[in-house]
Order: structure tokens, then C-alpha cells, then sequence
């Protein structure tokens, strides 16, 4: 069983087990914790004791259903949990102690209330009669998550212990997901507890709906008379396993589709209708067919500015469809004319009923010239880098090779700079849940923690933490724990030697004035002495004709985390751009090079 | 006016997407091209006084919760009175905010996530209910010099 299906009959609100049930014996408010983690499956934990949680640690030490990874840093706990949740779908948990402990999650928990990935985070807190007294490592974690959660809990009750796990574990994985925290006092995990209570009544969470027949009607029919319409997918079709019902859709209305940063991957790379990536750093199609379209059907995709550029000037002429599973996320940035409310997967089974049913009416779309032009796009422009004069190692030929290499299986989890935007365009992603990566906080230090997440989740799967040289240096730590708790990821540090997105900027916008983006990564640190010091292996390259043998060493290992430092070019930058607060319609191809999209009909 | 899901909420059928969105309807936004010069403007539409009443779980903690919400999109509230009703599990809170209908619409969405809000509704009248929280609140020290006074 795993940690999302929960069993029906245990979700029904508030349960109570039938009187006369074979009374168990009562345990603490931290056996109860642990027990129920139990009973919804929960495999892995990522976590830090600390004087708070250990009741709770003591508790742990008898499961013998869950593997409790010790982390080196609470952060790594978190993003380890978001790896974990975004690659195999299952709730990640995480568990901190009171104070620093708890402050150390609110990084992973706003990363994962951006990016809607189901984690619950457990902490503990001082005991409650201390509570508001400054005690030794007090900290209102409750209240200082609030803005950065799908919601959180104080339990200072160990009657409520169990029932607010499940309910947390209920929250982070219905509807939209999101991250969970759930805060006990050390008092109640300490002393006996009724665990009577299975779920908590929440009367306002509305669990989600579907979409109305009439607007499925009014979309297909928008579709059917429009022009020049776009599928533009988003991390929800991710996050609802949508991906065959997409491919299903895109291929009976033959439609063009864009990906979002958050969605690569649940729609192949290689299909001929991918127009690829909208947005700031997509491809001159992403953008264009964005752009120039008509009608834009957005399938659990929220209109993020680093996609729609300037906002007045997005996508003058297009129609809004808008499916999402969060209510408020229909009309919040742009005028929608027809919403779509409800789970993706379910709502693009609709679509393709409606459309096959109205097409078999005799319906037909006119979408012949549009899909001409947006192939036109497509083959003119295609994703490209200059091979630096001086001989050094263009960072996108690495990441291409990488991707070649490692193939359309492996799990690729990145952080957040040059190397995300290069890996996100580089690499073929064909399959979803294979790239991982920290979009809507952008937090540097997501990918080598995520990486281990990933690897507990999917033991089988070769997984590759593309980072680069200042990422690195953030959460780097946890390849001790990778090492010690045999988690064998692989790295690739694409080392720049600069805070190489940051350098990007102040090239194009400050004149070259480099106020403190460079970094000394090719001194120090010596990352691959650091990964030898950390008993992982540690390889170098610094020429491009040693890449594939040194990727295909790096495969050959096994037994434990591999480091590659490849010592890239310094003054590589991201093509295509649109530059923040720009319109999508100056996008660059190139430095100072515009595309030409050709007359609109 | 019902703002969002019928209180109390009728027995299975699922909820319904809020009206606005729904194409069908004469409050949606018409495909034409007015509504395209509208985008991305949506903070300069005029303010007008709205008064809210929300139902909320009665636990501690939940007050902060609604006025982060407010406090995150920079906007002040005017008047605000938490009380019990007659269940005690549930309180209510009527608040009145002065700001355009679709920033409160925007607002109203997502306090309706909040777990712990159970329903929404907008209130008429919202300048009698102002006079009448002015009423009860205008009582106490006056603020006459508090502002000058302290920048000195
Ligand atoms: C340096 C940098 C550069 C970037 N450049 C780009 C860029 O060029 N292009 C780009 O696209 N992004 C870019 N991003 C990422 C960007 O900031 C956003 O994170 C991203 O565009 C959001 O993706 P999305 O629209 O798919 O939404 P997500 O954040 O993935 O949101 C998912 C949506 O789906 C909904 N949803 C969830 N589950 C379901 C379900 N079961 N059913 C229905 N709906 C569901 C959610 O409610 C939400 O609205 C960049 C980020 C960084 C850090
Ligand atoms: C925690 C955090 N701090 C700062 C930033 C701002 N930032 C975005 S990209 C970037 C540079 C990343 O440098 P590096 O890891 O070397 O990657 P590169 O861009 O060189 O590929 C910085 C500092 C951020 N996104 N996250």
C-alpha cells in the first residue's frame, strides 16, 4: 500500500472505530504518531532528532515498516521529501525538531506550496504548558508556515495526534497538492493517547469536483471553431498522472502543445506536435505558437509570468480555457471564458468524449494553415548553442551528452540557475515524473537532496542531480548521507565558476558590471576531493572529447554517489530569452538576434 | 449576495464551479476585445465598501490566518469583529474592507481554501454595517497628536 491511497472507509470524517473493536492497548501520543503513519503506509521519513521529537524518535526505533533517513540538514529532510513525493507520486514525509529544527523546513515547504507537491512535515514543539514563554527552542512553526502551506496544525492534545496525521496526510494529497505541516508538543507525544479519532471533520475543505458537462460542451466548441488554438500544459497534468489522456487528446484534435517548465517530460520531447517550452527560456515555437494563438486551452498550467512575459501583452488575440483543480486559480491572472474545474485527467477524458462525439457529428476544425505555421516555427528555429572560441566546454553540450547517455529512464533533478534552463532544453524527456526541478521558488539547493528523495522512491532508476557550482555549495551535505545510507545518486556539477544566471543578468542588463557573481569553484572547493571526502566518487573533466568516457565512468558506479565536476565555459549564456518584463514578442533567439513569426492571417 | 458554495451546503450533489467562470453565464467576461485590454490591469479598478461574513472553525490561530491573507495582497482592513455564533465549534467573523469587487473576488477565492473557513458570504449594506462597527468601536483614548507626537 502506499502513502496516497489511502483506504476509503479510514477517510470517511469524522470516524471512530466501532465500540467493541478489539480494544488495543494504549500507547503515547508518539506511538500513535507512528502507528498511524503506519496504517497510511508511510516507507521513508527524512528527518533530524532533536530534544522535542524524542518521544517520537524512541517510537520510530521499533517500526520496522519505516526507514528513517538521517539528513544533515533539515532542508535536505524537506527537499528529500519533495524528490521523493514529485517522482513516484506518494506523499513525502519529513520530520524536524522544535525551533531551528522547524525553521530549517520553511524553505521546502515554500518550494512545495509553489510547486504543488504533496509533502507532510512533521515537528515537534516545546511542551504545551511552556508554549509563549520563550522556552528553549520555541518557535511558532504553525504560524510561520501558515503563508507557505496548504494549511497547518498544532496538536497539543494526544487525542487528536492520530486523527490530525491522517487528516494532513488527506489535505497534502486531495485536490491540489501541497505541503502539510503538523506540529505536536512534546507533552503530547509523551503522554497516553486515545486514538479513537481516525479523522478530523474539516467542514471547510470542499474536496474537489468535476467539470461541468456544459462547459466541457462550450470548450470543445471553442476548440472545434477556433483557428489557431494551443494545449498549454502545466505541472498539474504531472501531478494527476494525465499523461495518456493528453497524448490521447493532442493526437485526435492534432492541436499543438506547449510544456511548462514544471511539465516536461507528460509530453514526449520527440512528439512531432511538441512545440516545446513556453516562457521566458523556451524555445522561438513554445513561445510563438503561445503567442500568435487564438485560443489557448490551459491544462493545469497557472499562467506564470515567467511564461506570459508582460501581461498586457500576452497573447493578444487568444480565448481562455482554463483547467484546473483549484478554483481560484481559474481567472486569477487573465479573463477566462470557459473554466474547467476539477481534476485534469478526468477533465481531458471529458474533452476527448466531447470532441469525438462532436467531430463523429460531422464538426471539423480548421486547423491546417496554424499547424503549418507552427511547424514552419519549429523547424526555422530549433534550440541551439554557440561552441565557445577558446576551446573550452560549452555547459550545453555536456548536459545534452548527459541526457543522451543516460537515456529516457533516468530521473534528472536540478537546481536552479543556467544548468536548470539548459538541462530543461538539452535533455529529451519523454516520460513524466523524470525531471524534477524547483520552479516556482527557484530555490538554489534543491537538486542533490531531491535527488536522494528521488532515488529512495525509485530505487531502480539511475538518478542524476544536475547542479550547478553555487546550488552545490548550498546543500551539498546530504551526499554524506547518501554515502552512509547507500542512496546512489549521481551528480553533475556544471561549474562556471560565476552564480552563473545572475552574471547572465548583469552581462545583459548592468553593463558587465559582475558585482559578487563570480565564484572560485575551480580552487575552491576541490568538488571532487569534497565528494572523496564525503565517500562518494569524485571525477573531473575539463575537455569536451573526455565527456562520454567520463559520463559513462560515472554510469559504471554503483555502489556509491558519483561527483563529476565538468569545468565548463564561464561565458556561456541562456538563448532563447525574454527578458523580464518584456513582451513575448521580442523574444531573442539569439543575443540581439529576433525571430521573424511571419504575417498573422 | 452568495459569493461562493450554498451554506448550509445542500446534501451530495458536488460543488459547482464559482458562476463568474461559467461561459453560459452574463457575468463572464465576452471573448471580445475590451476584455483584452483589461489584462494584467486589475489592480486599478475602483474601491468600493464590501462587507464579509465568514464562518470559521473556532480555534485559536485561525484569526491570523485570514488577515495574512489580506495583509499578502496589501490590503488594509477597515473593521473587523470575531464573535461566537450558536454552534461552538464555529465563529464568525464580519469584516469590512474597502477595495474594487473583483481584487475582493480574487480575495474571497482564496480564503475560501483556507481549511478552516467553512463559508463566505457578502453582506448588503455594507456602509450601514461600517456606521454601525464605527459606533461600537468609536469609544476610548483618541489618536488627536499620537502620529505627530511620536515623529518627534
Ligand atoms: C530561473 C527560472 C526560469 C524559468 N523560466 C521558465 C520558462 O522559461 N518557462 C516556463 O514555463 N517556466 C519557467 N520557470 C518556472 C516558472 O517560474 C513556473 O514555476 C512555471 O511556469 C509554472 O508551471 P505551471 O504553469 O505548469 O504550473 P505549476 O506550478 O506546475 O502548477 C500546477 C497547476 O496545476 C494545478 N493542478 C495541480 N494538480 C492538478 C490536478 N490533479 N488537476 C488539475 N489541475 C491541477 C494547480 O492548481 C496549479 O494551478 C522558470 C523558473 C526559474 C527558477
Ligand atoms: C536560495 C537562492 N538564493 C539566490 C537565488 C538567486 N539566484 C538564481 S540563479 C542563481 C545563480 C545560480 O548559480 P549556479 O548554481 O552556479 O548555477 P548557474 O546559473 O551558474 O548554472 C542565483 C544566485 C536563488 N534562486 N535561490
Amino acid at each position: 500500500m502506499t502513502a496516497t491511497h489511502l483506504s476509503s472507509d479510514s477517510l470517511d470524517a469524522p470516524a471512530r472505530q466501532p465500540a467493541g473493536a478489539s480494544a488495543p492497548v494504549t500507547r503515547t501520543g508518539a506511538q500513535a504518531l507512528v502507528g498511524t503513519l503506519e496504517r497510511l503506509g508511510v516507507e521513508h521519513i527524512f528527518g533530524l532528532p532533536g530534544g522535542a521529537v524524542l518521544p517520537l524518535y524512541d517510537a520510530l526505533y521499533h517500526s520496522e515498516q519505516i526507514r528513517h533517513i538521517l539528513v544533515r540538514h533539515e532542508q535536505g529532510a524537506g527537499h528529500a521529501a519533495q524528490g521523493y513525493a514529485a517522482a513516484s507520486g506518494k506523499v513525502g514525509v519529513c520530520l524536524a525538531t522544535s525551533g531551528p529544527g522547524a525553521t530549517n523546513l520553511v524553505t521546502p515547504l515554500a518550494d512545495a506550496n509553489m510547486d504543488s507537491v504533496p509533502i507532510v512535515a512533521i515537528t515537534g514543539n516545546v511542551a504545551s504548558t511552556a508554549m509563549g514563554s520563550d522556552a528553549f527552542q520555541e518557535a511558532d512553526i504553525r504560524a510561520i508556515s501558515m503563508p507557505v502551506t496548504k494549511h497547518s496544525f498544532l496538536v497539543t492534545r494526544p487525542d487528536e495526534i492520530a486523527a490530525t496525521i491522517a487528516s494532513a496526510f488527506h489535505l497534502a494529497s486531495t485536490g491540489r497538492p501541497g505541503p502539510v505541516l503538523v506540529d505536536v508538543t512534546k507533552d503530547a507525544l509523551t503522554a497516553a493517547a486515545d486514538e479513537s479519532l481516525l479523522q478530523l471533520p474539516m467542514p471547510g475543505f470542499r474536496p474537489p469536483s468535476s467539470a461541468a458537462p456544459e462547459a466541457v460542451r462550450d470548450a470543445v466548441e471553442l476548440m472545434l471553431t477556433a483557428r489557431r488554438p494551443v494545449l498549454y500544459v502545466g505541472g498539474g497534468c504531472v501531478r494527476a498522472d494525465a499523461h495518456a489522456e493528453l497524448r490521447q487528446l493532442a493526437e485526435v484534435t492534432g492541436i499543438p502543445v506547449v510544456t511548462t517548465l514544471m511539465a516536461r517530460g507528460v509530453f514526449p520531447d520527440s512528439h512531432p506536435q511538441h512545440m516545446g517550452m513556453p516562457g521566458m527560456h523556451g524555445s522561438v515555437s513554445g513561445v510563438a505558437t503561445l503567442q500568435k494563438s487564438d485560443l489557448i486551452v490551459s491544462l493545469g498550467a497557472r499562467f506564470d509570468d515567467r511564461v506570459t512575459g508582460r501581461k498586457d501583452t500576452f497573447a493578444p488575440q487568444a480565448t481562455i480555457v482554463h483547467a484546473d483543480i483549484d478554483p481560484a486559480e481559474i481567472g486569477k491572472n487573465f479573463p477566462t471564458a470557459v473554466g474547467l474545474l476539477g481534476d485534469v485527467r478526468d477533465t481531458i477524458t471529458q474533452l476527448v468524449l466531447e470532441w469525438s462525439r462532436r467531430t463523429a457529428a460531422g464538426a471539423a476544425p480548421d486547423h491546417a494553415a496554424w499547424i503549418r505555421r507552427t511547424q514552419g516555427w519549429k523547424r526555422r528555429y530549433p534550440l541551439g548553442y554557440d561552441v565557445p572560441s577558446d576551446g573550452a566546454m560549452a555547459p550545453q553540450y555536456v548536459i545534452e551528452r548527459l541526457g543522451a547517455l543516460a537515456g529516457p529512464d533516468a530521473i534528472v533533478a536540478s537546481g536552479v540557475g543556467q544548468h536548470q534552463m539548459w538541462a530543461s532544453q538539452f535533455i529529451s524527456y519523454e516520460h513524466p515524473r523524470r525531471w524534477l526541478n524547483s520552479g516556482g521558488l527557484g530555490t538554489m539547493g534543491y537538486a542533490v537532496p531531491a535527488a536522494m528523495g528521488a532515488k529512495v522512491a525509485m530505487p531502480g532508476s539511475t538518478v542524476w542531480a544536475v547542479d550547478g557550482d553555487g546550488c552545490f555549495q548550498m546543500t551539498n551535505q546530504e551526499l554524506a548521507t547518501c554515502a552512509v545510507e547507500g542512496i546512489p545518486i549521481k551528480v553533475a556539477i556544471i561549474n562556471n565558476a560565476a552564480l552563473g544566471m545572475v552574471k547572465q543578468w548583469q552581462a545583459l542588463f548592468y553593463s558587465e558590471r559582475f558585482s559578487a557573481s563570480q565564484l572560485p569553484s575551480t580552487q575552491i572547493p576541490d568538488f571532487a576531493l569534497l565528494a572523496q571526502a564525503y565517500g562518494c566518487e569524485g571525477l573531473r573533466c575539463d575537455r569536451p572529447e573526455d565527456v562520454d568516457r567520463t559520463i559513462e565512468a560515472a554510469m559504471a558506479v554503483d555502489d556509491r554517489p558519483v561527483v563529476v565536476d565538468f569545468r565548463v565555459s564561464k561565458d556561456a549564456m541562456v538563448w532563447p530569452m525574454v527578458a523580464a518584463g518584456t513582451s513575448n514578442d521580442d523574444i531573442q533567439h539569439a543575443r540581439d538576434v529576433r525571430p521573424d513569426f511571419g504575417d498573422d492571417e | 449576495m452568495t459569493l461562493l458554495s450554498a451554506y448550509p451546503p445542500p446534501p451530495p450533489p458536488l460543488p459547482t464551479p464559482p458562476t463568474a467562470y461559467l461561459a453560459s453565464t452574463p457575468t463572464t467576461p465576452a471573448p471580445d476585445a475590451t476584455h483584452h485590454a483589461q489584462r494584467g490591469t486589475t489592480m486599478n479598478a475602483p474601491a468600493t465598501r464590501h462587507a464579509l461574513s465568514v464562518l470559521v472553525e473556532n480555534n485559536p490561530g485561525v484569526l491570523a490566518r485570514v488577515s495574512v491573507l489580506f495583509a499578502r495582497r496589501n490590503f488594509n482592513i477597515d473593521h473587523l469583529v470575531v464573535g461566537p455564533t450558536e454552534d461552538s465549534k464555529v465563529s464568525r467573523m464580519t469584516i469590512v474592507v474597502n477595495v474594487s469587487a473583483e481584487q475582493l473576488h480574487k480575495v474571497t477565492n482564496q480564503l475560501d481554501k483556507l481549511v478552516e473557513v467553512i463559508h463566505i458570504e457578502e453582506l448588503p449594506d455594507a456602509d450601514a454595517i461600517r456606521t454601525q462597527l464605527w459606533a461600537i468601536n468609536d469609544n476610548g483614548p483618541r489618536p488627536v497628536g499620537a502620529m505627530a507626537a511620536a515623529a518627534f
